[in-house]
């Protein structure tokens, strides 16, 4: 192997090992591809997340098969459920990928979970939500902003196939529809986006579930939550 | 879905179809399951062709398999990988958890092996760490409270089955993937760390060349 390859074998072995222990990562646009790494560039432009990506075949399917079950998610339903309603508030433009989808708002996910609830808002409700967008901040499904109480989608969603964002589609076609966001900042410019629209129907049947069981939720991340209420640990 | 990857396509394409499916569903075994998995339950860990192909890929992304208990398979940090990452000062945790996570380790693993309860390397252990056992002057309860909400949720630690005392802590299902290599070391930082005028410390450093600084480098090492 010439020492070309050699070294272009270890900057990869490198930027995967990165990404397993701390998760996808924002950096510099100029930043050298990394092989097998998708590139989900910020809003703005300014940075892009490396975010893994795996052949067909490979992936949390096996597990089930297996019956060896990934590390846990703490509350899975109650995550799973959060996970849902942000899809469902930040990814508008639904014939659009869900990268990087627009900004959404803590009222909105109240709204939309104490729709989905079918009852008024109880004061436990927050205590919920605010633990969930947490841990999947944590793990980079969402960008969790706490002192604004706004939302994005995270860079892992860009791994999502068409089939995928179909399945998420008729979700989102269940679930109340969210107030309009009041953003207390300007929202950033959406990027002009020209990827081909998804157009595969045929859902995956554990989709939600995967996304909320990340690979590397084993793994800690660079950009830990601050908090998570509603579980005992001590 | 069957889109090209640009890292692992060069090593699948030559495989039949059905070796291809044996190898993925292997590495994905050893890559996400929390524990370990067992030889027989994969023909892409039992055939030692197609678990050379898995060795490769994993390689490939900086891991390497590890073997617990001679029957099971999981992944781990290739230590080349894992020593060029330190030397890079890449470092994931935050010295918080790093703390709590030493201390989780020092109770359940380093304290019964001195006194000869646990043998072997392995950093699992059955003995739980209280609560009681992790208060320290240093570390708020709300900064350890949350350590160990990031510590569970990355597999680290986990709650013991002991909750007569409250809860309690054991090293997590993650340390099992640290290679027999990476077990060593965090056997000799631990031992720098806690009896760093001790003999054995002393040979410790003479073993490593030069008077060793402590390091935790615990966590993303696995």
């Amino acid at each position: 192997m010439s020492t070309e390859a050699v070294e272009r074998r270890l900057h990869n072995a490198l930027w995967w090992a990165k990404v397993q222990s701390a998760g996808p990562l924002e950096v510099d646009p100029d930043t050298p591809a990394v092989a097998g790494l998708t590139r989900a560039v910020a809003p703005d432009g300014s940075s892009v997340w490396l975010v893994p990506t795996l052949p067909s075949g490979a992936g949390h399917g096996v597990l089930d098969e297996l019956d060896a079950p990934p590390v846990a998610v703490e509350q899975p339903n109650e995550t799973a459920r959060i996970l849902a309603i942000c899809v469902a508030c930040c990814w508008t433009d639904r014939s659009a990928p869900a990268w990087p989808g627009s900004t959404g708002t803590l009222a909105q996910i109240r709204s939309v979970y104490a729709g989905m609830r079918g009852r008024p808002e109880q004061s436990s409700d927050l205590t919920l939500i605010i633990g969930s967008l947490r841990r999947l901040h944590a793990t980079h499904w969402l960008l969790w902003n706490d002192k604004a109480g706004e939302v994005r989608l995270g860079p892992r969603v860009i791994t999502w196939t068409a089939a995928d964002l179909s399945t998420l589609r008729d979700l989102c076609r269940h679930l109340p529809d969210p107030p309009p966001p009041i953003l207390s900042t300007q929202p950033p410019a959406e990027p002009v986006s020209d990827t081909a629209l998804p157009t595969a129907t045929a859902p995956p049947d554990a989709t939600l579930r995967s996304a909320t069981a990340p690979s590397d939720t084993a793994l800690p991340s660079a950009t830990a939550p601050s908090g998570d209420e509603g579980e005992a640990d001590e | 879905m069957s889109e090209q990857h640009a890292l692992f396509d060069p090593l699948l394409q030559d495989l039949s179809d059905r070796s291809r499916d044996e190898v993925l569903a292997a590495f994905s075994a050893v890559q996400y399951a929390a524990h370990p998995v067992a030889e027989v339950q994969l023909a892409g860990l039992r055939d030692v062709t197609l678990r050379r192909q898995v060795q490769r890929m994993l390689k490939l992304i900086g891991r390497t398999l590890v073997h617990v208990d001679g029957t099971h398979w999981t992944a781990g940090y290739d230590d080349d990988i894992a020593a060029s990452l330190v030397a890079q000062g890449w470092q994931p945790l935050s010295v918080i958890d790093r703390a709590v996570l030493v201390l989780v380790l020092i109770h359940s693993v380093a304290i019964p092996r001195s006194e000869g309860i646990l043998t072997g390397d392995s950093w699992k252990s059955a003995r739980p760490t209280t609560v009681d056992e992790l208060r320290t002057t240093r570390i708020s309860g709300e900064e350890r409270r949350l350590a160990l909400q990031r510590l569970r949720a990355a597999g680290l630690i986990q709650l013991s089955g002991d909750h007569s005392g409250g809860p309690s802590y054991i090293p997590g299902p993650q340390l099992q993937r640290l290679t027999p290599a990476a077990r060593r070391r965090l056997q000799d930082q631990l031992i720098l760390a806690a009896a760093p005028a001790s003999p054995i410390a002393e040979a410790i450093r003479a073993r490593n060349g030069g008077p060793a600084e402590v390091s935790t480098t615990t966590g993303e090492g696995i």
